[in-house]
């Protein structure tokens, strides 16, 4: 195997934050949803997988006392492992609907286990009571502290599409006034011979002259 | 007010224009009617805006005739008559006013108390003549003025709740749009005040992190980020990201409104191009860094 320090181009006196940092940036750069679709897809997962196995190498060296370091993000806890669920009776409980029960153990979990996961469910609940901006917040955060959760992106993603739908409706209401039956009169011409025309397909005649 | 609230100019019509420009021109002249001359300052796109909505919630048809003023001597401008929409909006805009600069007062420290101090006779002056008027409805100084300690207390406390402290000001907004109005008309005023006065303080947020950052002051976005809030200086690319998702959002509410606004009314075009493509607009420039847009920035110049 590689050394995991060169996979991720830090050296062995980095601190544990720049580790994370450089993880965080190459996860970024590589993560395969960005070339999902094109040739070097396969590849990517390669990389990624690379990245992910030389970060777990160095953080699994590092608990095991070769060389200490405490976490140095102050306000934002530290990474919460993909794929584990910390919150599973959270994650039961917004199924169900019952978000203010969801939110109450949300907010009741201490500092210290506010990881990805807690930001990416209070973003979710947040969503829910129409507080966006927090919300979205949350969600950039979870993503920030997981780069490679596709649940997390997704969530992000979701929100970032829905905001992009705003003011498409200003060519719709705002040209409404102009269809074919309040517009100018060639409109209602032609709309009036399409009627015609649908009437005597069904053997009727709408206008007699023609 | 802020200025945050207004048209994207390249996107209307040369007639919407006019009209936009026109009611602009009618809220100056209303303003110095009816709380005096020097209450003009106070004039600003967001109160225009106001006015606009106003009109067409309460079906008053504007009347645009030629007129010149001090600020433009040479050419006869195209402006909305007096009309009891115009009124109402120059009484509240007093009293907001009056409102901010308390606020002002308030909180400013050393050479920042300069303003507000000078400005505290005239505000004063313009306040009792907006409440003389009789255009308000009883107590709604006292309700602004709850709402707008309501929004103090909370950012004493640090709320870290940017929709929180949003959401206290979309109230303070709301009272304001719909004072006076009742029934279904009020409800939709409610509707725009809320979302517009939600936009306007994020987007004053947004706009003054990196000053608050330097001197210490509370900015929501500060409080609810963290040392994630600024890179190098400057909004940092989650923080503008998460608005850019977050505050279409918040104003799809005042988007469906604008849909059901009149079409027949001569200001619906406008107040339907500030919602769904000015503010938009003005949200890209302020997370750009580049503030709400200064005047003529656009190629088209002030109303």
């Amino acid at each position: 195997m590689k050394d995991p320090y060169q996979v991720l181009g830090v050296p062995r006196s980095a601190s544990d934050e720049e580790v994370k940092k450089a993880w965080r940036d190459l996860a970024r750069k590589y993560h395969p949803d960005n070339y999902a679709g094109s040739a070097q897809a396969a590849g990517y997962e390669e990389i990624m997988k690379e990245i992910n196995e030389a970060y777990d190498a160095i953080q699994k060296e590092r608990a095991a006392g070769n060389r200490g370091g405490a976490e140095s993000s102050p306000g934002y806890s530290s990474y919460t492992s993909s794929g584990t669920t910390s919150f599973p009776e959270v994650r039961r409980l917004i199924n169900e609907g019952n978000y203010d029960k969801a939110r109450f153990i949300i907010e009741s979990t201490p500092a210290s286990d506010r990881g990805a996961e807690w930001h990416f469910l209070m973003g979710w609940l947040l969503y829910q009571s129409g507080q966006y901006a927090d919300a979205a917040r949350h969600f950039e955060v979870a993503c920030y502290l997981d780069p490679t959760n596709a649940e997390y992106r997704n969530a992000r993603a979701g929100m970032q599409s829905q905001a992009a739908d705003y003011g498409s409706a200003y060519r719709t209401v705002g040209t409404s006034g102009e269809d074919c039956l309040s517009g100018d009169i060639c409109g209602l011409c032609s709309t009036l011979v399409c009627c015609d025309s649908c009437c005597e397909c069904m053997g009727g005649d709408l206008i007699r002259c023609c | 007010m802020y200025g945050y609230v207004r048209p994207h100019i390249p996107e209307l019509k040369v007639g919407e224009y006019e009209r936009y420009r026109a009611v602009y021109c009618g809220l100056c002249r209303s303003m110095g009617r009816l709380t005096g001359q020097a209450s003009r300052i106070s004039l600003s796109y967001d109160m225009t805006f106001f006015a606009a909505v106003r009109m067409i919630l309460e079906g008053v048809e504007p009347h645009f005739v030629p007129v010149r003023c001090p600020a433009h001597p040479m050419r006869r401008r195209l402006t909305a008559e007096d009309n009891p929409a115009l009124a109402v909006t120059a009484a509240v805009s007093a009293v907001l006013f009056g409102e901010k600069n308390r606020d002002d007062l308030r909180d400013g420290r050393g050479i920042a108390l300069l303003k507000p101090v000078l400005r505290a006779p005239l505000c004063g002056h313009m306040e009792r003549r907006a409440v003389k008027s009789g255009l308000l409805p009883s107590g709604f100084g006292e309700e602004i003025a709850g709402h707008l300690s309501r929004l103090t207390a909370a950012e004493r406390a640090g709320c870290p709740s940017s929709d929180e402290t949003a959401g206290i000001f979309g109230d303070a907004m709301a009272a304001a749009f719909s004072a006076g109005m009742e029934g279904d008309a009020a409800k939709e005023a409610r509707i725009f005040g809320g979302a517009a006065g939600r936009f306007v303080y994020l987007c004053d947020a947004a706009d003054d992190l990196p000053g608050d950052n330097e001197a210490g002051r509370y900015n929501p976005l500060l409080a609810g980020w963290g040392e994630l809030a600024l890179d190098g200086g400057r909004l940092s690319p989650m923080v503008r990201d998460s608005l850019t998702a977050a505050v279409p959002l918040m104003l799809t509410p005042m988007g469906e409104a604008a849909g059901r606004l009149d079409p027949a009314h001569p200001l619906t075009p406008v107040v339907r191009n500030i919602v769904y493509l000015g503010l938009p607009a003005v949200l890209r420039r302020v997370l750009a860094g580049e503030g709400a847009g200064a005047d003529g920035k656009d190629g088209f110049g002030s109303p």
